[in-house]
Order: structure tokens, then sequence, then C-alpha cells
């Protein structure tokens, strides 16, 4: 079952968040979520997703800091990359976008529809 | 045949009478010796070539004879000569005669290198020597040989070369003359180094002395120092003295002027009163003349004489008088001028201190206005100092925005994205109770509504449903808690102050404080807290939550990567003591005195307005308390607040 859904990583710090966004999109896609950039790191040695989502503020690494990891591995998408988080300096969010092939950033808290429609958006821009 | 005569004329002719046979006999030996040494390149040489060293005439035309007549070894001689160390590169054999033996170590070297006879005469040192001719007792000439020189020249020699008259050089002996001399140099060299000794002994003595000596240089130094000093004590003393003398003759020049002056004053009225007395003097004369008359007109003026003698009478009365006029005059005259003078320089005095009277009501005046303008400038100060509390107050506000955006957007996405999951689940689950409800509904087919029970609950993936909505909830309640925790927070540290103290808790301002600097340490810093029993105080509550702040943030920016941070309180006799303590980088010592500073920060441009603990400062002093700080480089800070508190 799922099978045929989209693969996605998503990486944040908050343990509510992970369950939240699980939840939230668990019948749209098949999700795997890490607590931190370094678990984000092993599970991309052994796995390959359509899209990786990202926090921005999180202790040790920050998203863009990991993204930039990411483009390192992957220098072409997919990975689709897209940040969300509660708070970030626009030249970090232009950073990304430039250096990063940053599909979308998003603010918290999401709105469940359009952080779908941009997911969505993302897998079929390729 | 005739090489054969000369070999016979050496054993024959012993006493040699003139230099010509020495020479001859030289040369007849240095051919003969040829013959018994073997030379390991001679198979490939046409000629033996003997180079002379000297000036000897006689034994180089010896060799000129005995090259043209003789051969050596069926090969012809070639002779050459010089008087220098240079020598042909084909040499075979050569001979330094005695006047040249200074030469001999300095053509040594090169001999070593090649094959290459070295024939001496009456040479001493024996190590030198390869074959050595010598004068014997006599006068007869013998030689020695120094095999093991003309071993390691590759050149051998025939044993029976000592049948022409030689010896060979006892090589332990030369060995043990070598050492003798050896040992006597390292004597001399004992004996010079205990000399060496012996003289710094002395040398050391004689600075020792040389030091004692530039001692009491020094000290009559410091003596003749002193006895300069008091000597320009003196002159100044001297000239003190001096500058008094002359300060006195001047009064005195003044004095005398003046009273120069007043006797000319005296000698005026001298004039004045002689001229009176003149006066008198002729009125006297003529008295005289009419007494003169009287007398002679006596008779005549009998009647009258009464009345004459009363005249006389009263002319002694009227000189009388005008003897006391005369000197009451005087003695006006003199209080006239005193009383002048006094009056002068009361004038003089009186504007003076007119003068000075004005002076200091300008003095006055002006202090009054400085002290207006002062006051002012302070009042203005005070006003900019309110207005700097507040900008730091928005400025770190600033700073921790970024913080507190991040903290409350995560909560409140827990709530958003909570009520949605809990929607679109609800939905679900309704339409899976809408099909269960139908349970008694006689007119379906109970294993079609069986089958869609089944499939809708594995649609709906229900055992997951069962277990997202508690944790859903649960997430819900924590995004409340958490944003409700932090407007908390942010209302108490930006609450308007009133000017009156409140009493409050400060352990709920240093929460606060915690709560809003939670994004810059949570999963890096350790908090610890220490926390006493305090009695809630009057006190400013959002000033001190402004101390908190400012000493936590700077601790968590001391922190750079992971690291401690301990807040203790504690009651000790009604004051209160606050001591935050981070692992951070430590406070260079050089800063630790300006860190109270305004505007004085390390940190960059941008990210610290240095007014934080200028401030913070402020704010203890205003609640009369200390603040301290304690600080290394590498180990961390520790900052100490106290506070005392009214025992009510």
């Amino acid at each position: 079952m799922g099978n045929n859904k989209p693969k996605i990583l998503y990486v944040d710090d908050e343990i509510i968040n992970l369950q939240l966004f699980k939840a939230t999109f668990r019948r749209d896609f098949n999700i795997t979520t890490a607590l931190s950039p370094i678990d984000a790191l092993e599970i991309l040695k052994k796995e390959t997703f359509q899209v990786i989502i990202t926090d921005q503020k999180m202790p040790g690494m920050t998203g863009v800091e990991f993204l930039k990891i990411v483009q390192g591995i992957f220098p072409n998408v997919p990975p689709h990359r897209m940040i969300v988080s509660g708070y970030s300096e626009n030249e970090v969010v232009q950073d990304a976008y430039e250096n990063c092939q940053l599909h979308k950033f998003i603010s918290k808290p999401w709105n469940a529809k359009e952080l779908k429609d941009a997911i969505e958006d993302a897998i079929q821009s390729h | 045949m005739k090489t054969f005569l000369i070999i016979i004329l050496l054993f024959i002719l012993t006493p040699i009478s003139a230099q010509v046979n020495r020479a001859e006999i030289t040369g007849a030996y240095i051919v003969n010796l040829a013959k018994y040494v073997t030379w390991p390149n001679e198979q490939g040489i046409d000629s033996l070539h003997i180079h002379l060293i000297g000036n000897d005439i006689n034994l180089l035309s010896i060799f000129k004879i005995l090259s043209e007549e003789t051969q050596i070894k069926r090969k012809s001689i070639k002779i050459t000569n010089n008087t220098s160390a240079k020598i042909p590169s084909t040499t075979n054999i050569i001979f330094i005669s005695q006047d040249y033996s200074d030469l001999l170590t300095k053509v040594y070297p090169y001999v070593e290198k090649s094959p290459i006879l070295l024939v001496s005469e009456n040479y001493v040192d024996k190590r030198w020597v390869m074959i050595n001719l010598y004068d014997a007792e006599k006068s007869k000439i013998h030689f020695e040989i120094n095999k093991a020189n003309l071993t390691n020249q590759n050149l051998s020699i025939d044993p029976e070369i000592l049948l022409l008259g030689g010896t060979e050089i006892d090589l332990i002996q030369l060995y043990r003359q070598s050492q003798h001399s050896l040992n006597n140099i390292q004597e001399d060299m004992n004996a010079m180094t205990d000399s060496l000794k012996r003289l710094n002994k002395t040398i050391k003595r004689t600075n020792e002395q040389l030091n004692k000596k530039q001692e009491n240089i020094a000290q009559q130094e410091q003596l003749l120092l002193n006895y300069e000093n008091e000597k320009l004590e003196e002159k100044q003393e001297i000239d003190n003295l001096n500058k008094k003398i002359i300060v006195i003759n001047h009064s005195l020049r003044k004095q005398k002027d003046s009273m120069e002056i007043q006797s000319r004053l005296y000698l005026k009225q001298q004039d004045k009163i002689q001229n009176q007395y003149y006066d008198l003097e002729i009125g006297k004369e003529n008295l005289e003349i009419q007494e003169s008359n009287i007398d002679s007109l006596n008779i005549k003026i009998i009647r009258k004489n009464e009345i004459l003698d009363k005249q006389i009478l009263i002319i002694s009365r009227q000189k009388q008088v005008v003897y006391l006029f005369l000197s009451i005059a005087i003695l006006m005259i003199i209080l006239v001028i005193s009383v002048y003078r006094s009056y002068k320089s009361k004038r003089k005095a009186n504007a003076k201190l007119e003068q000075q009277k004005h002076k200091t009501d300008e003095v006055n005046w002006e202090l009054q206005s400085k002290n207006e303008e002062l006051s002012h400038i302070i009042e203005k100060l005070k006003e900019t100092q309110s207005q700097l509390i507040q900008s730091e107050k928005m400025a770190s506000l600033g700073i921790l925005t970024a913080g507190i955006a991040h903290e409350i957007n995560n909560p409140l996405n827990f709530i958003y994205s909570g009520a949605n999951i809990l929607e679109t689940d609800l939905q679900d689950l309704i339409k899976l109770l809408n099909t269960v409800s139908k349970i008694n509904d006689k007119t379906i087919d109970k294993d079609k509504w069986a089958k869609d029970i089944k499939l809708q609950i594995s649609d709906c993936e229900l055992h997951e449903l069962i277990e997202i909505i508690p944790n859903t909830i649960k997430g819900i309640q924590t995004g409340v808690e958490r944003t409700a925790e932090i407007v908390k927070g942010l209302s108490n540290f930006s609450r308007i102050e009133k000017k009156e103290k409140q009493i409050a808790n400060i352990h709920e301002g240093i929460d606060s404080a915690l709560l809003l600097l939670r994004n810059k340490y949570k999963n890096r810093i350790e908090i610890t807290k220490n926390l006493g029993k305090i009695p809630s105080f009057k006190c400013f509550p959002s000033k001190l939550n402004q101390v908190f702040i400012n000493i936590l943030n700077n601790a968590i920016d001391a922190i750079k990567n992971e690291g401690e941070i301990t807040i203790s309180t504690i009651l000790i006799e009604n004051s209160v003591r606050i001591m935050i303590k981070d692992t951070g980088t430590g406070i260079k010592k050089e800063d630790l005195a300006k860190i109270f500073d305004p505007f004085f920060t390390t940190k960059e441009v941008g990210k610290g307005t240095g007014l934080g603990l200028s401030i913070t400062f402020g704010i203890i002093k205003e609640h009369n308390g200390t603040i301290n700080v304690n600080s290394e480089i590498g180990i961390g800070t520790e900052f100490t607040i106290k506070i005392p508190i009214l025992a009510n």
C-alpha cells in the first residue's frame, strides 16, 4: 500500500511537528521523518525521495546548511527542496533559492492545503 | 761506467773536502737510490724525471752531466729545477736541498697524491721523511729511509738499498718522540690553564675590588649630590633673602623719599618762620628806635612815659601771642598733612575694595548662569538616559524577535495543523459511524454493509486514526500552553513600569527571561536552577527582567557550542543574591573594567548595543544593590547581583 505515493522526507527538531506532518499528509504521501539534519543525511544514504522538506532553525545545523549538503550529494532535482519555518531572515532564504535550488519557502504555521499544493507542484515541476 | 766510478767514490772518498765533491756524492746517491725503488707506473714512461728544489749550482751541473751520461733502469734522466713548491706533473723524484727544507711540508701534500719519491737533506722531523741524506760523523754522508712513507706512496723498495749505507728510521722511536712532544704540549697547556685560572681569580678579585670602588664612588657621588642639593637649597635661601633685602631696600628708599619730602616741607616752614622772625626783628628795631626816640624825648615825653610803658607791655604781650600763634600754625600744618595722607590712603583702599566687590559680583553672576546651564544639561542627560534605556529595551527585544517568532510560530503550528487533522479525521470517522449506524436498517444487505465497513476502516486506516487523534490533541494542548507562556513572558518583559515599586517575585522574571531566550539555547546549553526561598519584594519587576535577559543573553552568546548555565538564588540577611554562571569563553582581563561602560561591546556590529550591562548596572543601583563579575578566559563568567530587601 502506498507504493505509488510520492516519497517525502521531512526534517524538524520538534517531534510534535513531525507527528502532525505525518498525520496531516499520510493519505497523500509516503512520509519519512527525521529529528535532525544528521539523521536525515543518514536516511538519504539508503533511500531516495521526490521532495525534502526542512525546518530552518535547528540546533547544530540550519535548514539552508543542510540543503547545501543535499545539493552536494544530489546536484539535480529531484529531490525537490522546500523550507518550512517559523522565522527566517530574507537573505538566508534568498541564498537558498540561488544556491540550493530551493523550490519554495513556507511559513509556519502552515496551511495544509497550501503546503500540499506546493509539494505536488514541486513533484510535477521537473 | 762513470756511475760505477762514482759509487766507488762514495765509499772511498770519505772525507769531503770541497762542495763539488759533496754535490757529486749527493747526485750519485740519488741516481743509485732510484735504482732500488720501483714506481707503480714506471712501465709506461720513457724517462725518469728528477726535480731539484734548491739553488746549488754545483749539484745542478752534476745532475746535468748525469742526465746526459747515465740511464736509470734503461730510462733516460730528465732534470728540472726551481726554488718554490711548484712541482712539474711528470716528476718521479724530488730532491729538496737543505737550504729549502722549509718547503718540504708544503710540497708533501702534492707528493702524497702521486707516486713520487721525495729525497730530503738533513731534515730533522723524521715523520715527513721518505729518504733523507744526512751528514754523519767524520764528514761522511749517510741516508735514512722511512719505509712507512714510501709504502704510503705505493713505492716499493729493494731492501738491498741499505747496502748503499743507509739505515731505517725506527718508527716506534718516532711515535714515542711525537708522543713525548704531545705530552710536553699537554703539560704546557695544563700549566697555561692553571695560570689562566689563576689569572681569572685575580681578575675576579680585581673586579670585586673595582665593584667595591664603584660602590664607594657611587656613595661619594650620592654624598656630592646631597651636598649639591644642600648648596642649592642654601643658594635658594640666599636668593630669597636677597629678594627680601631688595624689597626692604625698596621700601626703605620709599621711606627715604617720603622723609626727604617731609624734610623739604620742614625746610620751607623753617624759611617761613625765619621770615616772620625777620619781620619781628624789624619790628623790634623799630621799637628800639622808638625807644631811643623816647629816651631822647624822655624829658619831653615824661608824661607820655607811662603810656609808652604800657605800649611796651602790650608789644611784648603781642610778641608772645605771635610766638604762640606761630607754634599753633606749625602744629596745624602737620596735622593737616597727616590727615590728608590718611584720607588719601583710605580712599585708595576704598576704591580697591569696591573693585573687588565688583569682581566678586561678576564671578557670582557667572557661577549662577553656569549652574543654571549645568542643571539644564543634567535634565537633558536624564531625559536622554531614559530614552536610551527604552531604546536598549527595544533593541534587545529586536534581537529576540527572531527567536520569539520561531518560538510562537511552532506551537501555533501545533494548534493550527492539529485542528486541521482533527477536522479531516472526524469527517472519516463520521462517515464510518454513518455506515455503522445502519446496523438496524433491515432494508440493506448485511454482507455488503459489513464489506463497506471493512473497506472504510482500511480506507481511513482506523488503527492509525486511534493513535493519531490523542496525539494530535496533546500537540494542540502543548501548543496552547507554550503560546500562552511566551505571551506572558513577553508582557512581563515589556509591561509599562509604574513609578512606584511593586511587589514581585524574581523567579518569575528569571523564568520569563529563559522562555524568551529558549530558542537561543535549547538542545545546546543545559540550564541548571538552584533557586532558594526568596520572598516577593518591592522592586521594579520589568527592569529586573531586563537585567536577567541581558545577563542570560550574554551568557548564551559566550557559549559557542555546548555548555552549561547555572542560575542560583539565595537570601542572606535581608539581601537577595542572584548568581548567573556560564561555561563560556570568558572576558579578557583588560575588558573586565570596561564591561559596564556604555557602548562597550565585543559583539559584532548589529549584534549588541553596548548598552545592556551599563543599563543593568544602573537598574541594580536603582535597587540599592551591587553587581560583581568574575571571569576567566576559557573557563567562564559569573555575575553576582545583591539586592537588599526591606524586612516587611
